[in-house]
């Protein structure tokens, strides 16, 4: 069963304040699911101009968190060779030339075979995904970016990896 | 730039995640598909479970004076209440300003229903939690403000 947009958790914003000596505090509203790109905007907009009313404060932003589930996996145990740890990390590089990473946990040992740490390009699964994120195969314009909004282009390596950023 | 994060646990129970830049704007329908593509293909490469995603979308603001410092300063939370259900939204750094009583044990602490509507306030808090719900998806009492009050602290 694939991702489907969450209707069970609200859409979450926090409203971020900062002071004078740079200390950051928030506000936070939850806010319907069903609200649409523009809606949200608008909400988020209103909302915000009238709690900096009430602030002396600076609002500088606001960030809302649309979630996403998978009830089948959720209920599901995972298979005992998995392991969050073992990553597979795919260096991009975008049209700024700003190397951009993607850390995939748990990734399939047999996506490494041999003794090398390095992913298989070849593999169906592995381009697949490559392909998802350098190409259109996702609608033109629709592909990942790197923080500055430049299209990823090249992948430069991909590899497994083992680092302890998991949580519990 | 919009940021998705894809949640991983494995048997241990442990939450790995896999995050990423999307372009912007883009439709909520169009995030949707891709979210969900990108996921599939990701999910594929994987021998956790993919039990999750969140896609955070930062909007811009710039607005309001740097006076008081949040630190330390006062907290305002505004109550709201329908029938038993209440609401409590929580304001960094509030206004000195604000219309708070001036006599009372709570004086300069509280703020009245009657004192926010003698300044004109009422109206514009009122329309605060119209659209807001609780983690339940149950919606906020949008029809009474019974008050507000300082705490200090952030």
């Amino acid at each position: 069963m694939p991702l489907i947009l969450s209707n069970q958790v609200p859409i979450e914003v926090s409203y971020i304040f900062v002071d004078d000596e740079e200390n950051r505090s928030s506000a936070k509203v939850n806010l319907p699911t069903g609200l649409n790109d523009i809606q949200l905007l608008a909400t988020v907009q209103e909302l915000g101009n009238r709690l900096a009313a009430l602030s002396n404060a600076r609002l500088v932003s606001a960030n809302a968190t649309r979630k996403y589930t998978d009830a089948v996996a959720q209920a599901a145990i995972a298979p005992p060779e998995s392991e969050v740890e073992r990553k597979g990390k795919f260096n991009f590089v975008g049209a700024g030339n700003v190397r951009s990473s993607v850390e995939i946990p748990s990734v399939l040992l047999t996506l490494s075979p041999g003794k090398s740490d390095n992913l298989d390009l070849a593999n169906p699964l592995v381009a697949g995904f490559v392909d998802a994120m350098i190409n259109v195969a996702l609608g033109v314009g629709n592909s990942p970016t790197d923080d500055k909004g430049n299209d990823l282009t090249t992948l430069k390596s991909a590899y497994e990896m083992h680092r302890g950023r998991a949580r519990k | 730039m919009p940021r998705v994060t894809y949640l991983f646990r494995d048997d241990e129970g442990r939450v790995g995640e896999a995050a990423f830049w999307l372009p912007a704007p883009l439709s909520f329908a169009v995030y949707d598909v891709t979210i969900i593509e990108l996921g599939r293909r990701i999910a594929a490469l994987s021998n956790a479970l993919l039990i999750g995603a969140e896609l955070r979308l930062v909007y811009p603001f710039s607005s309001g004076p740097v006076v008081l410092p949040a630190k330390g300063a006062n907290r305002l939370l505004l109550f709201y209440r329908e029938g038993a259900i209440g609401y409590a939204l929580n304001v960094p750094a509030a206004r000195s300003s604000l219309p708070y009583d001036t006599t009372g044990t709570y004086a300069g602490v509280r703020l009245s229903r009657d004192s926010l509507a003698a300044t004109g306030l009422l109206a514009d808090i009122e329309l605060l939690p119209q659209s807001l719900v609780f983690r339940s998806g149950d919606p906020v009492p949008t029809t009474f403000v019974v008050g507000g009050r300082t705490r200090s602290g952030v």
